[in-house]
């Protein structure tokens, strides 16, 4: 075939230009580690990333929702590990009050003590956390949960949920009136710290082995000290439950990065190969065209 | 005939060859120029009783070599290929645009539902739930933005549109002043071998623009039709395209107006740059514009609704947290600026501590009925993220397509123009070859004008 003088020098131009595109693409993706530079170059890669990164965030998110879960149940148990240590002493010194061969003062040191306590005891109550919020009010979590003097309860039953996976919410608190307000004996629930302000003023007042301030006292300090410890399973169990969750987010969560990767990510031994490949090429094309272009036959005339 | 006009004739010819094979040398690198040839024969013999004696060489014309099939075919490629390239000029950046991790929809519904979570975990915060009112007018701020590239491409498009009408009348101008010089020329008898390339330059030139369909008339003119039958160039007569205003779209756009009364013959019109920008603006721009919208008008009404069915810190019903009127990816904003009217809280036990609705609304994001894409019975509906997918797919596969066939397109065109550069491009080692060989006949030539002198000198010394 014939082939026009432009024609060759078209060609040299052209094979130049592919191999200088070609070389530029492999550059940029070695430059930034990336094989998808845009949308277009893998259309379902692409949305599989979108998708994958999607669910890597949100599971980064569940991982964050899991600290602040743990924290506020961390907090809780051992607000409620204190309040169980108190009243387990005030139990004891009932214990010891109860006993007949105390004296009028004795019982009184007695009284003054477990009153001291029960004031403790209110105020772990009515902690709050590093927010300021109360850790005892359901949702009113702006409300003190326990008036000091009347110990009337404020707050709500209001169990506040986190979501630490798609299908799992972990309540992260207790509300005060399960915990501190429990059965007695006689019957209705009582605030505890009532019921121990009942026993130091029977004590001060020496009118203990009455009911209900004789032996009935250390069966409602049990149902009070029962329902803090049934509480400190039931956080337990919750923090198991996270901390399994957490390791399941993290699995998956690595599945997902792996995927990501072998989608988005540059292969780069073989674009290394593919850099120098080209960049032959792109010289072997420099060296036909200028060859071709010197031979002339107008060289001869 | 003399022995002396006959090498006259044959120094004419090769003299001729020689100024052909320069005129192609000359235009080795003159775009659309075919080769020429300059045509040969004898002349007629004189009758000389028994027997004819020859009376040299004559030229009978200078043909232009090339094939119109190849030239039509190229025309053809050529339209097909610059429509995908004029595409690709805009798919790509709708690509580019929506695959951008600073710009893309989905970056920011990540970082947006995020900060909710972040208000679910603390619901008291005011430090969260700023961030969460940041994040929601950064969510609506990408949208905007998005929408008003988009708007900036279809800008664009117009302006190709209108550059493109300046230089099809250009060339609609100079088709129809040569088809006048040509059909004068051939009328008078002369191969208008220049002009004739010239205006195939002028068509090919066109069919980068828009696709154009070519009939020859009899008297050497061409008819150039545009569309599905407009002519463009009729004879010697011309036909005028225009912009026009498109006021069926707000705000208007830049249409193609046809002759004096122009008639919007815009969707008519296929190939080409103009065709490129046309598909662009209608596979690309409008229908990725119009997904959009659909996504922030789901986004506006589920959120809404979502954050109505709450509690705010002051004990109030949620009001409407993305601006109720706002419902296209260009309006779409923040009606709360205040960190108190973010009703976390469900309406059972209302207070500050109440997370319940924040969860709801953080629900939104995996849930896969908020883009209702079909009312039904069935409803098909999927999720934010699934329609923002959708879109970036749709997107990608038409560019990868688009990229996959320009470089067909390319290909074909390039090997089509190989083969009718390989009819009517000039090659500079067969002109070279062809110089040696004419500047020989012509040296031939003159030695038979010497010979014949020689001859009648001795004639004459003989007296």
């Amino acid at each position: 075939m014939r082939i026009s003088t432009n024609s060759i020098t078209q060609q040299g131009l052209e094979a130049m230009l592919r191999q200088q595109n070609e070389l530029a693409k492999t550059q940029l993706q070695v430059s930034s580690g990336k094989r998808i530079q845009t949308p277009s170059d893998d259309p379902i890669g692409a949305v599989k990333m979108l998708d994958l990164q999607r669910q890597i965030g949100l599971s980064q998110q569940y991982q964050d929702n899991a600290d602040v879960a743990d924290s506020r149940l961390s907090t809780t148990d051992g607000t409620l590990k204190s309040a169980g240590d108190i009243m387990q002493r005030i139990r004891e010194l009932a214990v010891q009050a109860l006993n007949d061969t105390n004296s009028t003062e004795s019982r009184r040191g007695i009284a003054e003590e477990i009153n001291q306590l029960n004031e403790t005891l209110v105020a772990l109550a009515n902690t709050t956390d590093s927010n300021g919020e109360y850790l005892f009010s359901g949702y009113q979590s702006d409300v003190q949960p326990f008036d000091t003097t009347t110990y009337a309860y404020n707050g709500d039953g209001g169990q506040r949920q986190l979501r630490v996976s798609d299908g799992y919410l972990v309540e992260i608190n207790e509300p005060g009136d399960g915990l501190f307000i429990t059965q007695t004996v006689a019957g209705p629930n009582q605030a505890i710290f009532q019921t121990i302000q009942d026993f130091t003023t029977a004590l001060s007042t020496g009118t203990v082995g009455t009911a209900p301030n004789d032996g009935d006292f250390l069966a409602n300090m049990d149902y009070a000290m029962n329902a803090s410890l049934d509480a400190r399973t039931r956080i337990g169990t919750r923090q198991n439950a996270v901390e399994q969750q957490r390791e399941i987010n993290d699995s998956s969560q690595f599945s997902m990065t792996t995927t990501l990767s072998q989608i988005e990510d540059l292969d780069y031994a073989e674009a290394i190969t593919q850099l120098n490949l080209k960049s032959v090429g792109l010289q072997a094309a420099q060296q036909v065209y200028v060859k071709v272009q010197g031979l002339s036959l107008f060289n001869f005339l | 005939m003399s022995m002396l006009n006959i090498g006259n004739s044959a120094l004419l010819a090769a003299q001729t060859s020689l100024a052909t094979t320069s005129h192609n040398i000359s235009n080795v690198n003159t775009a659309g120029y075919s080769r020429q040839r300059t045509d040969q024969g004898t002349q007629p013999a004189n009758f000389e009783g028994g027997y004819y004696i020859g009376n040299g060489a004559g030229v009978t014309g200078v043909d232009r070599i090339f094939n119109q099939f190849l030239v039509n075919q190229l025309r053809t490629y050529t339209s097909a290929e610059s429509q995908q390239d004029g595409f690709l000029t805009f798919s790509k950046q709708v690509d580019d645009l929506l695959g951008s991790s600073s710009l893309s929809i989905s970056g920011g519904l990540e970082a947006f539902f995020n900060s909710v979570q972040e208000v679910a975990n603390d619901p008291t915060s005011i430090a969260a739930r700023q961030v969460m009112l940041t994040q929601g007018d950064l969510l609506a701020n990408r949208f905007n933005t998005m929408d008003s590239q988009l708007s900036e491409l279809d800008r664009q498009i117009d302006n190709t549109l209108s550059a493109s009408v300046k230089d099809i009348n250009v060339l609609s101008q100079g088709i129809k002043d040569l088809n006048q010089s040509i059909s004068e020329s051939l009328a008078a008898g002369y191969n208008p071998n220049d002009l004739l390339d010239k205006r195939d330059k002028l068509i090919s030139d066109l069919s980068e623009l828009v696709s154009v369909n070519v009939v020859e008339q009899d008297n050497g003119a061409v008819n150039v039709f545009i569309g599905n039958g407009q002519g463009l160039v009729v004879g010697n007569s011309r036909v005028e395209l225009s912009t026009i205003a498109d006021n069926s779209t707000n705000p208007p756009r830049t249409a193609i107006g046809y002759g004096p009364s122009q008639i919007n013959i815009t969707q008519q019109l296929s190939g080409g740059e103009i065709g490129g920008a046309i598909l662009a603006r209608t596979d690309v721009v409008d229908s990725t514009r119009a997904e959009l919208d659909v996504l922030a008008e789901s986004i506006v009404t589920a959120f809404n609704t979502a954050h109505g069915n709450g509690v705010d810190l002051n004990g109030n019903a949620g009001t409407d947290f993305f601006d109720a009127a706002g419902t296209t990816a260009s309006t779409i904003s923040m009606n709360i600026t205040d960190t108190r009217l973010i009703a976390a809280s469900s309406t059972t036990d209302p207070g500050v501590g109440n997370n319940e609705n924040a969860l709801a609304m953080a629900a939104l994001q995996t849930d896969k009925t908020t883009v209702v894409l079909d009312p039904g019975p069935p409803v098909i509906s999927r999720s934010f993220n699934d329609q923002y997918g959708s879109i970036v797919s749709q997107v990608a596969t038409r560019t990868n397509q688009a990229t996959v066939t320009q470089e067909t397109q390319a290909g074909l065109v390039s090997q089509i123009r190989q083969r009718a550069e390989s009819v009517s491009g000039v090659n500079l080692d067969e002109e070279a070859a062809n110089l040696i060989k004419f500047q020989q006949a012509y040296q031939a030539a003159s030695q038979i004008i010497t010979v014949s002198n020689t001859v009648f000198n001795s004639l004459i010394n003989a007296f």
